[in-house]
């Protein structure tokens, strides 16, 4: 990347995590970090990176600003959770676009990306398909022997010998876990404008 | 050490005000002048949104002028409130620090 691109991912970072604060505020930090940037650049006294990791994360900037992020839920964290729940519904391109909405929002840790993604690709439409590849692959079958004539004893065999009741605690299981991601997830959403406070009290003692 | 990293933003608005008392400075330059002190400041993109914070508070005023090299600055300069607060804070800081360095013992030991 060259110095330039890299300067202008950084300053699109921040405009994205100062998403929340009012326009003016936001366009007065924007300009304020550009102009840092811009003085460091013609001092060139050190790598552009080295600035950039001087001035710290985008996000603890926004954070330190104030209301960095919206409190609550927006609708681009509301439309990924739905999606990643029930989009795989339609051929699967529904959850693909909940994976986008999921990792393009500032809102959630690269850990809670991850969980979102593998937990479990296809949502609850995934969920379905699996289910119903662990039954004709596993499932019951039943084995009927006995002479033409006589009253054929059937056995029906359970599935990849585990017993039922293990088979649907698993099955509820692998249901129930995309449901709570998403809980999770909705959950961050909401809590990640929290965790940093303003860097002085508003309004402040001094 | 979360205390110590409240301690230290909790002092920082009246470094940067400490920072301005006897000369107007223009961001990057305060930025790199609060950097060289050391150990207050970690993410020097923060102070921006602090400097932002002391102008709506009316300790800071702010005046754009043009550089010989480049874009114009925007230079930062205490207010009268601003000084005030300063003082204040000066006066309260001495007592603490004697008041805390008394009772860790590495201070000076006679108070009176």
């Amino acid at each position: 990347m060259t110095d330039d691109q890299l300067a202008a991912a950084y300053l699109k970072r921040l405009r994205r995590a100062a998403g929340g604060l009012p326009r003016a505020r936001r366009t007065e930090l924007l300009e304020a970090i550009q102009a840092h940037i811009a003085e460091a650049r013609a001092a060139g006294a050190v790598p552009l990176r080295d600035v950039l990791d001087g001035l710290g994360e985008p996000e603890e900037i926004a954070a330190a600003a104030g209301g960095g992020m919206r409190a609550g839920a927006g609708g681009h964290q509301i439309a990924a959770v739905v999606l990643l729940l029930a989009g795989g519904a339609v051929f699967f391109i529904g959850w693909f676009a909940g994976v986008v909405l999921l990792w393009t929002s500032a809102r959630w840790r690269w850990y809670d990306k991850l969980l979102g993604t593998l937990v479990w690709p296809g949502g609850l439409a995934g969920v379905a398909v699996y289910g119903a590849l662990f039954a004709v692959s596993s499932g019951g079958s039943q084995v009927c022997s006995g002479a033409a004539g006589q009253a054929a004893t059937c056995v029906t065999q359970g599935g990849g010998g585990l017993p039922d009741w293990l088979r649907t605690f698993v099955f509820v299981l692998i249901l129930a876990a995309p449901v709570a991601v998403a809980i999770r997830l909705l959950r961050r959403a909401r809590r990640t404008p929290n965790q940093d406070e303003p860097l002085i009290p508003e309004p402040a003692v001094l | 050490m979360a205390q110590v990293a409240q301690m230290r933003r909790g002092l920082l608005p009246y470094c940067v005000l400490a920072m301005l008392r006897d000369t107007e400075r223009y961001g990057f330059d305060l930025v790199q002048a609060l950097g060289a002190v050391g150990g207050l400041v970690t993410s020097q993109g923060t102070i921006y949104p602090l400097l932002a914070r002391l102008r709506r508070q009316g300790l800071v005023g702010t005046t754009w002028r043009e550089s010989a090299a480049g874009p114009p600055r925007r230079y930062y300069q205490l207010t009268s409130a601003g000084r005030a607060a300063l003082a204040d804070f000066a006066r309260e800081w001495t007592q603490l620090r004697d008041s805390v360095d008394a009772l860790l013992g590495t201070g000076k030991k006679d108070m009176t």
